[in-house]
């Protein structure tokens, strides 16, 4: 089975427990996958996982933004 | 009294003289005139017949045609209303159509109108948040990032136990 590639987007630089904590969850849900952070300022806070290139867990200040501006609608 | 032969013969030659002059001078004279005036009566009379026959063919004449053109002018004005009712129905569907297209076009306007400022306002609302939020992430510190990071990772569990 091919190992699943997610990309983890912060606003700021994780901590190291934070990293340890993100892929304790990751590992969790998908066992071992291949795990690579990376810093978005655009996001404003928070951050945003994308497993596969498709699957996104939004959890960014950015994304619940546009959550609401969707609501808005 | 003597009655003389002589005298009588006269008197009868004379008489027979007078009679056959009154009959030549009068009596034919009088006879012709008359028998023209009963001609010319009856000529006036069969005149008077043949023009009152025509005076009656005439007045017939006259009645059927005043008949025909009092049925020719029912059928006229009968054929002209129908023509004017239809004339009517038409233009008073024509006016309703008219009408509601007129409605429609200005509700669409109306409701067109209604989203352009929906939409305006929404996009100026959301411009607005994310200025405000913006100005107020870009003032947050390392601590309050990562408290931001740590209420994620938080979320992202939550996210993933579902």
């Amino acid at each position: 089975m091919n190992k699943r590639t997610v990309v983890v987007e912060s606003a700021a630089a994780l901590t190291e427990a934070q990293k340890t904590a993100v892929l304790a969850v990751l590992h969790e849900k998908l066992g071992d996958a291949d795990v690579s952070f990376s810093l978005e300022t655009d996001l404003l806070g928070g951050l945003r996982v994308t497993i596969d290139g498709s699957e996104q867990y939004d959890a960014s200040v950015l994304g619940k933004l546009r959550s609401l501006q969707t609501n808005v609608r | 009294m003597d009655i003389k032969l002589a005298q009588i013969i006269f008197q009868i030659i004379n008489f027979g003289v007078v009679a056959v002059g009154l009959t030549y001078l009068l009596y034919k004279p009088v006879s012709k005139i008359l028998d023209e005036r009963a001609k010319k009566a009856e000529e006036a009379e069969r005149a008077y017949a043949e023009a009152a026959k025509k005076q009656a063919e005439l007045d017939e004449l006259k009645a059927n045609a005043k008949k025909d053109a009092e049925k020719e002018s029912f059928k006229i004005v009968a054929e002209a209303k129908k023509d004017a009712d239809a004339v009517k129905k038409q233009l008073l569907e024509d006016a309703k159509k008219e009408a509601l297209s007129e409605k429609e076009k200005q509700m669409k306007a109306f409701k067109d109108e209604q989203n352009s400022m929906l939409t305006q306002m929404q996009k100026e609302f959301g411009q607005s948040v994310f200025a405000v939020a913006e100005n107020v992430v870009g003032k947050l510190d390392k601590k309050q990032h990562e408290a931001l990071i740590d209420q994620a990772i938080k979320d992202l569990k939550v996210a993933v136990s579902k």
